[in-house]
């Protein structure tokens, strides 16, 4: 892709972004007019905090403030933390198959708040950031060796810890029966109760995962190989380990608000290589913006289809665009 | 046969006392020393796996080892990686593409160990990238995918990316491998055309005579051991008979030397 394509296609994904998040706004329970949203949104942005509602249009202003737009803003940011985090994974594991899920850290998270849940402890959401990050520990450290870490070793223990801890999450779900509901939340994972506290962290995390950015060169080195990388100044166990934590961290950060959401850091990064080339200075912003739209868009389609957990729309649309990926790159 | 290791009557680039290298416990290879001046295009020959890899990992500081390498005076293990970066240069035997970068992506990262913390390259790195596409004979290659090319247009743009890092010293393993004998010989001279300003090159090589015509020193591997370092004009059928397990016969021919197995 040519200088001059790329920056059409960050101009068009803004663009598309911005209608994106406007038909966002307008689909629920309550379908508001696009209309009413781009009026609300930026003509009577002041209405919006108005406490009256006795017009239609106030009525509209009250549910984009307190339902849609925190909604929104934050199925856009939890997808670009995962579409960024799977770029990154890929990327230092020079695996394709290299996502939170396939590490273990969605699952350890999603254990941590199942645990939370099942003996009644407020801390969910610190449970669950807790869980992605000892998971990350403990594959790490079935897979380090003298020298470095094996990417390979670290996935195959990666697989192996997740299924454990999904194994571990089944047991609770067995002997709790009656939080059956709590835990069906976080294993599908959902936006139905995001609301405006969720934005803080959401917004930490996807902005975190924009610095990617900055290391861009660092993950270019290392698709050529340890050897290379390490031989052009890329301290490769260090690079690695930082980049693992903090795309742990956020990955974790992003389940503990909306639970287990899986293939969009797997399918993301596959789909806008072949859009903006393997260079990781395109790829981690194109996968950043990707993953907020489709994580918007399956959110989107969730509410339209009567609320259905986002987690099961984003693995029953991006299984058979993986398979069609697959079929395509053979 | 004794190990001969020259004064130092230019700059010493690299110098490497007593260096075993292990593979987890194994020790590969035992106790070498070997001293390369500025200006010396040193090559490494011997059979398979008699350790001239392992030794080159180990000169850049991708292998346990026991015993001191010093890159410009300085023991490698003291610089940071990104100074290390700066003075040797490394080019493995196995050349991983299975990213398909640009290839001008591939050269520029070559200028990565002199960017400053964050920084960009800059129309200098372009340009030095562009000149050392050039000399490997890759010029008009900058847009095409590293994936897309041959084997031997492979190796000349990592080739490429070693002289665009602009280092003293080149580690290279079997630059040559994949390469015509048209290429070969251009890639030798350009080795030699890098070496004149105060640098030094150390290649592991299969070919013989390549080796007999531009290097200027020798160092024969067979088992984990250096058996012979010397000038490459005295270099004899019957150390190369002895290293390789069958009988050699050297020729003088035009000024220069053929060597050939029989």
């Amino acid at each position: 892709m040519s200088k001059k394509s790329y920056l059409f296609f960050v101009m068009a994904s803004l663009l598309v972004t911005l209608v994106s998040i406007c038909i966002s706004l307008s689909v629920g329970e309550v379908r508001i007019p696009i209309k009413e949203v781009v009026s609300a949104v930026f003509s009577k942005a002041t209405i919006l905090f108005s406490t009256d509602y006795e017009t239609s249009s106030e009525v509209y202003s009250a549910i984009l403030l307190f339902v849609r737009l925190p909604r929104t803003l934050i199925a856009f940011l939890v997808g670009s933390i995962l579409g960024a985090s799977g770029a990154v994974y890929q990327g230092l594991l020079l695996n394709p198959l290299a996502e939170s899920y396939t590490l273990g850290v969605a699952s350890g998270a999603a254990l941590g708040a199942t645990l939370a849940i099942a003996f009644n402890f407020s801390l969910i959401r610190l449970f669950a950031f807790l869980g992605g990050i000892l998971t990350l520990f403990g594959v790490w450290a079935l897979s380090h060796r003298s020298r470095s870490v094996d990417p390979t070793r670290l996935i195959l223990s990666g697989v192996v810890v997740s299924s454990i801890l999904q194994a571990l999450m089944m047991l609770l779900q067995t002997l709790f029966p009656e939080k059956l509901g709590a835990f069906f939340f976080w294993v599908m994972g959902s936006f139905n109760s995001a609301s405006w506290k969720w934005l803080p962290g959401c917004l930490l995390g996807s902005c975190v995962a924009l610095l990617f950015l900055l290391l861009h060169r660092e993950l270019d080195l290392v698709s050529l190989g340890e050897g290379k990388a390490e031989t052009l100044g890329v301290d490769i166990v260090r690079v690695r380990w930082i980049l693992l934590c903090v795309a742990s961290f956020i990955t974790s950060l992003a389940v503990s608000y909306c639970g287990v959401i899986g293939f969009v850091g797997l399918i993301v990064p596959h789909l806008f290589r072949m859009i903006v080339g393997h260079s990781h200075k395109r790829l981690l912003f194109a996968s950043w913006i990707g993953g907020g739209l489709i994580l918007l868009w399956a959110d989107i389609a969730a509410r339209a289809l009567g609320s259905l957990p986002v987690g099961v729309l984003t693995i029953l649309i991006g299984g058979p665009i993986f398979c069609v990926l697959l079929f395509k790159s053979s | 046969m004794a190990l001969s290791k020259s004064g130092p009557a230019r700059p010493i680039i690299l110098d490497a006392t007593d260096v075993s290298v292990y593979y987890g416990e194994k020790e590969i290879v035992h106790n070498v020393s070997i001293e390369v001046q500025s200006g010396e295009l040193v090559a490494v020959i011997g059979p398979n796996g008699s350790g001239k890899s392992t030794m080159l990992k180990a000169f850049a500081r991708l292998a346990d080892k026991k015993g001191e390498v010093k890159v410009l005076g300085q023991p490698i293990e003291s610089l940071a990686r990104k100074m290390l970066a700066r003075s040797i240069a490394y080019m493995p035997q196995k050349l991983q593409v299975t990213t398909p970068f640009r290839v001008m992506d591939i050269v520029l990262l070559g200028r990565y160990p002199w960017l400053p913390f964050l920084g960009n390259y800059g129309v200098k790195d372009v340009e030095i990238a562009q000149r050392c596409l050039s000399e490997v004979g890759m010029e008009g290659f900058d847009e095409r995918l590293i994936t897309t090319l041959s084997g031997g247009e492979v190796q000349r743009v990592f080739l490429a990316q070693c002289l665009a890092q602009d280092t003293s010293f080149l580690l290279l393993d079997e630059p040559t491998s994949a390469l015509d004998p048209k290429h070969s010989v251009a890639i030798m001279k350009v080795l030699q055309r890098y070496i004149k300003g105060k640098k030094a090159a150390l290649c592991v090589m299969h070919d013989i005579n390549l080796a007999l015509r531009f290097a200027d020193k020798i160092a024969l591997m067979k088992e984990g051991v250096i058996h012979c370092f010397c000038s490459s004009k005295e270099i004899d059928a019957n150390i190369l008979s002895y290293v390789f397990d069958v009988p050699w016969h050297i020729e003088e021919w035009q000024g220069g030397r053929l060597a050939v197995p029989l």
